[in-house]
Parts: C-alpha cells; sequence; structure tokens
C-alpha cells in the first residue's frame, strides 16, 4: 500500500492559498523541463493547491516570469 | 471594496521618472474619488521576459497593491489598454502580502553581461581543455587502428595463403595417393586436412600438422608446399599472438 506524500503547500500553509504566481523559483519545482506544468502524481499537491498552482503558472506565463514552453526555441 | 493587485511590464526604455509619472496617472483613476487607496507599490526593475512581447526582450516590472470599488477599476483598465508603453498588466486579487518573495532582477544588462562572460570563458577553457585530449585520443587512435589494420590484413593475407596453398596440397596429394596407390592413412589424412579449415581457424594449424605426415609419404614435392604450409600458419599464430599483445 503507497501512500501519497503529503502536499507541500499544506504542509506549509494549511488550507491558506499556495504559491504565488510572481514566485518564479516557487513555480519552478511545479513544471517539467519543458515548461509544462506536472501533473498531481509528479508534484505531490493535494487538489486543492494543485489547481492554485496550475493558476498560479499561468498567471505567471502570460507575465512572462515563466516560459510557455522551455528548451524549444533556445 | 476589494483588494487587488496589478503588475505593470512597462517598456525598459523607459525611464524611472517617465514610469513614476505613469504610475501616479494611472492610481490616480483609483485615488480620484477618495473610495480606493494604494496599499503597496514594488518595483521589480528591469527583468529579462522569458518570451519576448512586443518584440522586446526585456521589460520593468512593477506591482501594486490597492483597495477599490468595481467602477474605477473598469476605467483603470480601460487607460491601461491605450497605453502603447505597457507592454502587458495583470490585475488581480491580492491574495499574498506584498514584500514577496521579490524575484530579485535577475538579469539586469549589466549583471547579465558579466554573469555571462564568466561562463562563456569558463566554456571556452573546457573547450580548449578538451580539444588536446580530443587529438591526443585521435592521434593514439591511428596508430591503434593502424597497427590493428596492418596485424588483421596480414593475418587474413597469410590464412587466406595458408588455406589455399592447403587446398591445392590436399587436392594434388588426394590424386598423387590414388595414383601411387598408397595407404588409407594418407586419404584418411588428407580428409582430415579439408574438414580442418572449414571447421575452425584455431583447428587448422593441427590438421596442417597432420597432413605434412601424410604427404612425407606421399611425394616430396608435397613435402616442399607442406613445409611452406606449416610455415604460414606458424607465422599466423605469431602475428595473432602479436596482435593480442597490443590490444593487452
Amino acid at each position: 500500500m503507497a501512500f501519497r506524500k503529503a502536499c507541500r503547500c499544506c504542509v506549509a500553509g494549511g488550507r491558506k492559498p499556495g504559491v504565488d504566481y510572481k514566485d518564479e523559483r516557487a513555480l519552478d519545482r511545479y513544471i517539467s523541463d519543458r515548461g509544462k506544468i506536472l501533473p498531481r502524481r509528479a508534484t505531490g499537491s493535494c487538489a486543492r493547491h494543485q489547481r492554485a498552482v496550475t493558476a498560479a503558472i499561468k498567471r505567471a506565463r502570460y507575465l512572462a516570469i515563466l516560459p510557455y514552453i522551455r528548451g524549444y526555441h533556445d | 471594496m476589494r483588494d487587488y493587485e496589478i503588475v505593470y511590464i512597462f517598456r525598459s526604455s523607459l525611464t524611472s521618472e517617465e514610469i513614476e509619472a505613469k504610475l501616479e496617472r494611472y492610481h490616480a483613476a483609483i485615488t480620484a474619488d477618495g473610495s480606493g487607496e494604494i496599499t503597496a507599490s514594488v518595483h521589480w526593475g528591469k527583468r529579462q521576459l522569458a518570451y519576448p512581447i512586443k518584440k522586446q526582450p526585456n521589460g520593468y516590472y512593477v506591482v501594486a497593491q490597492f483597495t477599490s470599488a468595481p467602477d474605477p477599476l473598469r476605467e483603470l483598465e480601460r487607460v491601461l489598454k491605450l497605453e502603447d508603453d505597457i507592454l502587458r498588466y495583470l490585475i488581480v486579487i491580492a491574495e499574498h502580502p506584498l514584500p514577496l518573495p521579490d524575484p530579485a532582477p535577475e538579469t539586469p544588462a549589466e549583471e547579465e553581461a558579466t554573469a555571462e562572460e564568466p561562463a562563456e570563458e569558463a566554456k571556452a577553457e573546457e573547450a580548449e581543455a578538451e580539444e588536446p585530449e580530443a587529438e591526443e585520443t585521435a592521434a593514439d587512435a591511428p596508430d591503434a587502428e593502424a597497427g590493428s589494420e596492418t596485424d588483421g590484413a596480414s593475418e587474413a593475407e597469410e590464412t587466406g595463403e595458408a588455406e589455399e596453398t592447403e587446398e591445392a596440397e590436399e587436392t594434388e596429394e588426394a590424386e598423387e595417393t590414388e595414383e601411387a596407390g598408397e595407404t588409407d592413412g594418407a586419404e584418411e589424412a588428407a580428409d582430415e586436412a579439408d574438414e580442418a579449415p572449414s571447421e575452425a581457424e584455431a583447428d587448422a594449424p593441427e590438421a596442417e600438422a597432420d597432413a605434412p605426415e601424410a604427404e612425407a609419404e606421399a611425394d616430396t614435392e608435397a613435402e616442399v608446399d607442406a613445409e611452406a604450409e606449416a610455415e604460414a600458419p606458424a607465422d599466423d599464430t605469431e602475428a595473432e599472438e602479436a596482435a593480442e599483445a597490443k590490444e593487452e
């Protein structure tokens, strides 16, 4: 029986909002080397915080803090 | 009244005075009727964009938090949309207090330049460091290859010759023994010798070693050939040994 790892955001702050969309370094943990949003099975996030992470990444992309695609144009 | 947060990305070609003037004008739309209030404002400064916006590689980021009623917000957005010097803006409901993990202006032009140069130098050094090695290995390789090739070639030639002579002798031998009407032993030896090359090269010398005996009984001419044949395999094994030694 495999147990799910504790959600990083929950461990840090319970139900409080998770990652800030302006925090590039924190968001970097949730994207692949191609800039794709990692699935919950990879991040270990709970459903609530995974949704928050996803929204934050999309905001960060819009503001050119994160790339939409990484490693394609380089 | 809600707490909002706005992120501006200005053209990085603007001066800080120009940006301040613009910010003041925008924020006036919020604070004009006295209801709204700017609660915090942080300049991230010039930052490299993750992708070009309006062909610009860099942008000047400003983050501000404010409280506002819905109507002034609409007016603010209308103004911002008309502005050409704003590459992009985002207004969202504030979730995090502002003095945030400030993504420190990671790549201002000067830092960028200084940061990249050493890296490039380091790479160049690495490349240089690698090149001699590559040359060395390349220099080594031809020798090794040449050695192995010549060995292989000589081996192949020797074995080839040996086999050819062998076959020729055997056929001669067989004919001669038949003609001479001598013992079956010679024929058997010849048969063994026939089989040997096809079985394996390693066995060949032994079979050849047997063959000369049969030939000794058979013919003197065959003997001469047999000697040549015996020598050839000997060279062969020597060459192989030498090759193995080199490989080691």
